[in-house]
């Protein structure tokens, strides 16, 4: 009998019918009869007349099946545990009250869990509380540095100015003139203001202690549209003439800390720099001018210039670039046309004005002036960005700890799971109440990485050089970082709990309840996902360390470059006579009786003076012009000056290698002198001898070289070289913070409580000076070498730590669930060191693997380390193998001890165990 | 669980089809008595509501057979009128009887 081909209802129609009748038994026959009545049809009256009566019907059976079930009269066998009138739910509805009462009880399971497992429980918040506390203190100094606000009216209409000169950088600052031509000439701003940012000594009620003020031209405050919390700001007319008006502002914190918020604090006189001022106004709380690493403790205005500041700018002088600028934009004038405008005002004063031709003003951002210029700012953003790829690997590396430790936990409660998702839970419950359980524990792991911030931003600060005033780590924990731990916690602990929970929705679950098959196939597949997580942490660690290594390396090649001065045993003592009122007699008095009396202290064996010593915070240029040599029209001469005392190059250990040193003959009256380092005598007297050359300088005296000296580093220990003026202080421009070196012949540290009772008692009331020894010292120089080598040092030590604690974890997990096969395989013969090797060979794997893909991730991070290393190639094996070599040892090790374990598994008792 | 009570006209042919058949009451041929034997035009929706209802009220049963045309088996229900799907017939049938009395001159004999 040939088989009939039966005709077939439409799909359309089928398809109605499924979609309006509830599942079961009643619409399955409603098909079937349909479908039969179809057949006859079909071979009755052609299969279109019966598709066209099937549809017909389809529409009917649909209508009415859907009227009824709205009614509550469902089709299908009445069940008589169920309400008939009711409608049921068709799929999962979501009920608020029901979620809440989960989440509750979910949060309580969990705890419970987290209880039953304290060992496991604590690796793992200690895990997330590292890598959790390593980005809040990062981001803490992102927060602090670069996006705490300024707290000015309107900071995307403030520009901040720079003048860039010829030969020196884009962002300098701007002589006093200047800065009135720019403020008279622009068409585009509705105010410019100036300031500048000094040490000063403040005493109100106490003893004088130094803090950071500003002096400020009289609409400072208008234009960043700050007013004050407390009185008044400035005046216009309060800017000149010099000395008239001893006012100051007060910062808030100041007026909090050092005046108790004292409501009367209006009309007092404190003195600053011994000089009576009288407090006007106090600024508004959060406001702390325009640098990040800098909270003005006052701002006092430009009139007193000559005696808020510890030097004495020249007010009359184009080429004595003191101040920097902030202006407000006028309405509607874009950055761009703000840009355009100072164009061609600079133009414009370079035709007036030949000696400004090449000049440029340059307009930025407030934000690209934070840390003082946009190089500064951009290095800063660069090192943090550097740090937070680093920290947001350590946190990844702690995510996958948890992971692995998730994982076990959910291999071990399979049987628990499994009987629950009998019980009716469905899957999605139960990966819920998974990812509630590693969310908890990744809050906990938050709290306490705030604390681990803490801590560490304390160890950051002592990475911090020393300055005359202290430089606080702006580093602010406010709502932002406590925002973004939470967001870190929240996601640590869905992505922590996400590898059991993936497992969970695999749907095998019922074979796990049935416990059939060796462990061996049990342990397969979260295995897989655990090596895949420890293969991660291995290239991650191994990134970190690379780039550890590499800079450690810069480091290295950083504190071996020769300074250009031998002083070991050595202390520095700022002596800043601009704390007091001495007139340049006086002040030059004074620091000729206390270079006398120090250098005859017990202990001591040499001392002199200095305007400046190298490798210090400044360190600035001068103009001179050089008898016989003529620059080339783009050529400014510029050089490095310094002004110092007779026993200078003898206590700093400075070699002299042609001529003579200056000395005690070289005094007010004598022939004035000069000496230049090779750098300058090589420029400016190509092929001659520059001994008995002249040299137009300070105050536009003429010097006659005598001496040349060593070339060595004046500003920073990687700067290429540069030419170096040395004038003898009695024959030059005063300065008034001028710096005292000692070379001592013991230890120099018991020498600071001598030296600093001698300054006391000859300046009683000056703040006492912060003595350094010059190791200390030199951390000035070193910071930008040092830091970024120790912070990423420390966290790739971190890191290894972790991934280690990582593996070995895994690799124990793994031996325990295999210890049926390890008992088989040593019933039937194989040797204890045979199954020692066997699992250190799985633990080799992952490590090379996850070596394999580090080392491709550490070729990439090293280019972008690139600009941070001295001297250092990107790619330098050492550092490479020295991370690699690092990582195997402390790898092997990890898997060594399971490796152990599993030789020693007793057959007999492993293969009861199962 | 019935309930003694007057059925509708078209529940009652609905019945009386499913009696008529005896052990052959399936959907499809119910719907077949009722369009060829008495005449009226059944749409499968109102006949499968119907049959829902009998069932609720407790007038109709119904069990599963399996049929095996196309290969495959598949369900097909048989109905059977219940006991008291018989009483609310005959309640029914007298309460008619009762009314039509003396009305046999007004109503005219059954057409052949």
């Amino acid at each position: 009998m040939t088989s009939r081909r039966l005709a077939r209802p439409p799909g359309g129609a089928i398809a109605l019918l499924r979609l309006s009748l509830p599942s079961g038994t009643t619409r399955d026959s409603i098909l079937e009869d349909l479908a039969y009545e179809h057949r006859r049809l079909a071979e009755c009256r052609g299969p279109e007349a019966a598709g066209g009566w099937y549809w017909r019907q389809a529409l009917s059976v649909s209508g009415r099946g859907l009227l009824d079930r709205l009614r509550g009269r469902c089709w299908g066998r009445l069940d008589p545990t169920r309400d008939p009138g009711r409608i049921p739910p068709r799929g999962p509805r979501f009920d608020v009250l029901g979620e809440l009462g989960h989440l509750e009880r979910d949060l309580r399971h969990g705890l419970r869990q987290l209880l039953r497992r304290p060992g496991s429980t604590l690796v793992a918040v200690v895990s997330l509380a590292l890598g959790i506390g390593a980005n809040v203190a990062i981001f803490s100094l992102v927060n602090g540095l670069l996006l705490r606000p300024l707290n000015v009216e309107e900071p995307d209409e403030a520009t901040a100015i720079f003048t860039a000169r010829l030969g020196e950088g884009r962002y300098g600052n701007t002589s006093y003139l200047d800065y009135l031509d720019y403020k008279k000439q622009n068409q585009v701003f509705s105010g410019l203001a100036a300031y500048t940012t000094a040490p000063m000594a403040l005493a109100g009620d106490a003893a004088p202690e130094i803090v950071w003020g500003q002096v400020v031209s009289g609409d400072y405050f208008q234009v960043l549209g700050v007013e004050a919390a407390l009185g008044r700001t400035f005046q216009p007319d309060e800017e000149d003439p010099q000395d008239t008006h001893p006012v100051v502002v007060l910062g808030h914190d100041t007026w909090r800390d050092a005046f108790g918020s004292d409501p009367g604090i209006l009309g007092r006189t404190i003195r600053i720099n011994d000089y009576p001022f009288t407090v006007i106004g106090v600024a508004p709380r959060g406001f702390t001018g325009l640098l990040s690493v800098v909270e003005p403790a006052l701002w006092t205005p430009l009139s007193m210039t000559r005696r808020a500041l510890p030097y004495s700018p020249n007010m009359e002088s184009r080429f004595d670039p003191w101040l920097q600028l902030v202006g407000r934009r006028r309405p509607g004038v874009s950055m761009a046309e703000a840009r355009a405008g100072m164009e061609v005002l600079a133009s414009n004063m370079a035709a007036d004005l030949p000696t400004h031709r090449g000049r440029e003003i340059v307009l930025e951002g407030l934000d690209e002036g934070r840390l003082g210029g946009p190089d500064a700012t951009g290095q800063a953003k660069r090192l943090l960005a550097m740090l937070l790829g680093v920290v947001g690997f350590v946190l990844l590396i702690a995510c996958f700890n948890v992971a692995n430790l998730e994982l076990a936990k959910a291999t071990e409660r399979r049987r628990e799971i499994a009987l629950r998702y009998s019980l009716g839970a469905s899957r999605w419950r139960i990966v819920k109440q998974l990812l509630t359980e590693s969310t908890l524990l990744a809050l906990f792991g938050g709290g306490a990485g705030i604390g681990v911030g803490i801590l560490t931003l304390q160890g950051i600060g002592r990475l911090q050089a020393q300055a005359e005033v202290p430089i606080p780590i702006p580093a602010t924990l406010d709502h932002r970082v406590l925002a973004v731990t939470l967001l870190l916690a929240l996601a640590t602990g869905v992505l922590s709990g996400l590898a059991p929970a993936l497992q969970i929705l695999k749907p095998r679950q019922t074979e796990a309840l049935k416990e059939q098959g060796p462990a061996l196939s049990r342990a397969r597949g979260a295995g897989r996902i655990q090596q895949f997580l420890v293969g991660g942490q291995v290239a991650l660690s191994l990134v970190l360390l690379t780039g550890a290594g590499l800079l450690i390396r810069s480091l290295n090649n950083t504190l071996a470059i020769d300074p250009g001065f031998d002083l070991r045993r050595g202390l520095v003592v700022p002596l800043n006579t601009g704390y007091g009122q001495y007139e340049e007699d006086e002040g030059r008095a004074l620091q000729r009786r206390l270079l006398d009396r120090i250098s005859v202290l017990p202990g001591v064996e040499s001392a002199a003076l200095a305007a400046f010593v190298p490798l210090g915070v400044n360190h600035g240029h001068h103009d001179v012009s050089v008898e016989g040599y003529e620059p080339a029209p783009d050529e400014r001469m510029l050089v490095k000056r310094n002004m110092v005392s007779p026993d200078y190059f003898g206590t700093m250990g400075i070699p002299v290698v042609r001529g003579r040193a200056i000395d005690e003959g070289d005094t007010e009256d004598a022939l004035p002198v000069a000496m230049v380092n090779e750098t300058m005598a090589r420029r400016y007297w190509p092929g001659r001898d520059p001994v008995e050359g002249r040299v137009r300088a300070d105050l536009g005296r003429v010097y006659t070289v005598v001496g040349i000296i060593a070339d060595g580093k004046y500003g920073s220990l990687t700067e290429p070289p540069e030419p170096y003026l040395v004038l003898p202080m009695t024959q030059a421009e005063y300065v008034a913070n001028a710096e005292l070196v000692v070379r001592t012949g013991g230890d120099p540290r018991a020498m600071i409580r001598p030296i600093s009772s001698q300054v006391r008692s000859e300046v009683p009331g000056l703040p006492p000076p912060r003595i350094m020894t010059i190791p200390r010292y030199l951390e000035y120089s070193q910071g930008s070498a040092r830091t970024p080598a120790v912070m990423v040092g420390v966290f790739g030590l971190l890191a290894l730590v972790l991934a280690s604690v990582g593996l070995y974890g895994v690799m124990a997990h793994n031996v325990s669930q295999r210890t049926w096969e390890f008992g088989v395989r040593l019933a039937m013969g194989a040797t204890g060191s045979g199954v020692e090797r066997m699992v250190m060979a799985g633990g080799l794997k992952i490590i090379l693997s996850g070596m394999v893909v580090g080392s491709l991730m550490a070729l990439g991070a090293s280019r972008v380390l690139a600009r941070l290393l001295y001297e250092v190639d990107p790619l330098d094996p050492l550092s490479f193998l020295g991370g690699a070599g690092i990582l195997l040892g402390v790898g092997l090790l990890a898997s060594f001890l399971p490796a152990r374990r599993a030789s020693r598994a007793d057959p007999s008792t492993s293969l009861r165990a199962e | 669980m019935g309930r003694m009570g007057f059925i509708g006209e078209f529940e009652q042919v609905v019945l009386l089809a499913a009696l008529q058949l005896k052990d052959n009451a399936h959907a499809p041929e119910i719907a077949r008595t009722l369009e060829e034997d008495a005449g009226r035009p059944v749409s499968r929706g109102a006949l499968y509501s119907t049959l829902n209802r009998l069932e609720r009220k407790g007038f109709l049963e119904w069990r599963i057979e399996a049929s095996s045309e196309d290969g495959g088996v598949q369900p097909k229900r048989r109905f059977s009128v219940t006991e008291e799907g018989i009483a609310a017939l005959t309640a029914s049938r007298d309460m008619l009887l009762a009314l039509w009395k003396g009305l046999d001159e007004v109503l005219e004999g059954p057409s052949s």
